[in-house]
């Protein structure tokens, strides 16, 4: 299947799913005023790329300094995904990533973290 | 006019503000005036989680008036997709010890009555109860989540030291004017 590449603007993320590699990166801030438009696509995407899957281990990067409320339910939903798929069995490694001096952004992550059941989202300080 | 428009000018120093929007927000002003405020604040020695608290309140309250603002405009754009926004009143100053958000939109008479409700409800919370809030309203669909307290006022509430204070003026029988405070 095709990888997904969204470049990135001043309010959404930078999104590269590359189906090959099985890395699944999001970095940037996001808070576009219409949510649910801007990741429809990207929910399709991994719709169809999971609904493929077999045994290859999945990585997903998230880099995100900054989300609005709306994009906090995006992302909420986004990790359902990969718990769903983590029950049935695939392999799915979920990072954190965030700046040191970004406080805010490691409390998100923890709180995101305390959301899971299945999956652990590991933070990882990035050091800049 | 010169007049009238010095008044309202001085009307903004008397209330400590140094940022000031009033008519249809957008998107890309929301940006904006988000650099504005955080190029301003990196000047003034803010702290990154003071600068970010604010930001985030003010793209809240941006949305929340480009959305739900019961005064709303649309225009039409070259591609000839037509765009529809809400209008209202965004202002940020600062006093000595502390910065604040005012924001105001004309708002129906019965969502005066759950915006009063709701932000009543969210003052009185503690930190941990906003927190399951929070996560309890993360987990519902949009739908429901609309109808409930917006992620976005608990978000707002979690980021403040303060209460929010809000105050709701009658325009007409069908409309009141929400305005809100945020002191960070």
């Amino acid at each position: 299947m095709d990888n997904l590449n969204i470049g990135p603007t001043k309010y959404t993320p930078e999104i590269i799913f590359d189906a090959e590699t099985n890395l699944l990166e999001i970095k940037g801030e996001t808070y576009p005023e219409n949510t649910a438009e801007f990741y429809a696509p990207v929910f399709k995407w991994l719709g169809a790329y999971l609904g493929k899957l077999r045994d290859e281990a999945v990585t997903v990067n998230l880099e995100i300094n900054y989300f609005n409320s709306s994009s906090s339910k995006v992302l909420m939903d986004m990790f359902d995904q990969f718990e769903a798929a983590a029950t049935a069995g695939k392999d799915i490694a979920l990072n954190w990533i965030y700046n040191r001096e970004n406080e805010s952004a490691k409390e998100y992550g923890e709180e995101f973290q305390e959301d899971l059941e299945v999956l652990t989202l590991n933070l990882v300080e990035k050091i800049s | 006019m010169k007049k009238n428009l010095y008044d309202i000018h001085d009307g903004f120093s008397d209330h400590d503000l140094f940022l000031t929007f009033s008519g249809p927000l957008s998107q890309d002003l929301t940006v904006e005036m988000g650099e504005i405020l955080k190029t301003k604040m990196e000047l003034e020695g803010a702290s990154l989680s003071t600068t970010q608290k604010l930001f985030s309140i003010l793209v809240e309250l941006n949305q929340n008036i480009i959305h739900y603002s019961a005064e709303k405009i649309t225009t039409q754009q070259a591609s000839g997709k037509k765009i529809t926004t809400g209008c209202g009143i965004i202002a940020i100053g600062k006093t000595p010890e502390h910065y604040f958000l005012l924001a105001g939109n004309t708002v129906k008479k019965q969502e005066a009555e759950r915006l009063q409700h709701i932000l009543t409800s969210l003052n009185e919370m503690s930190r941990a109860e906003l927190k399951s809030l929070y996560q309890v309203q993360r987990r519902k669909d949009p739908a429901e989540c609309s109808k409930g307290a917006g992620l976005g006022f608990i978000e707002m509430v979690r980021k403040t030291s303060f209460p929010l204070s809000f105050d709701f003026s009658s325009i007409d029988e069908h409309h009141t004017f929400f305005s809100l405070k945020a002191i960070i």
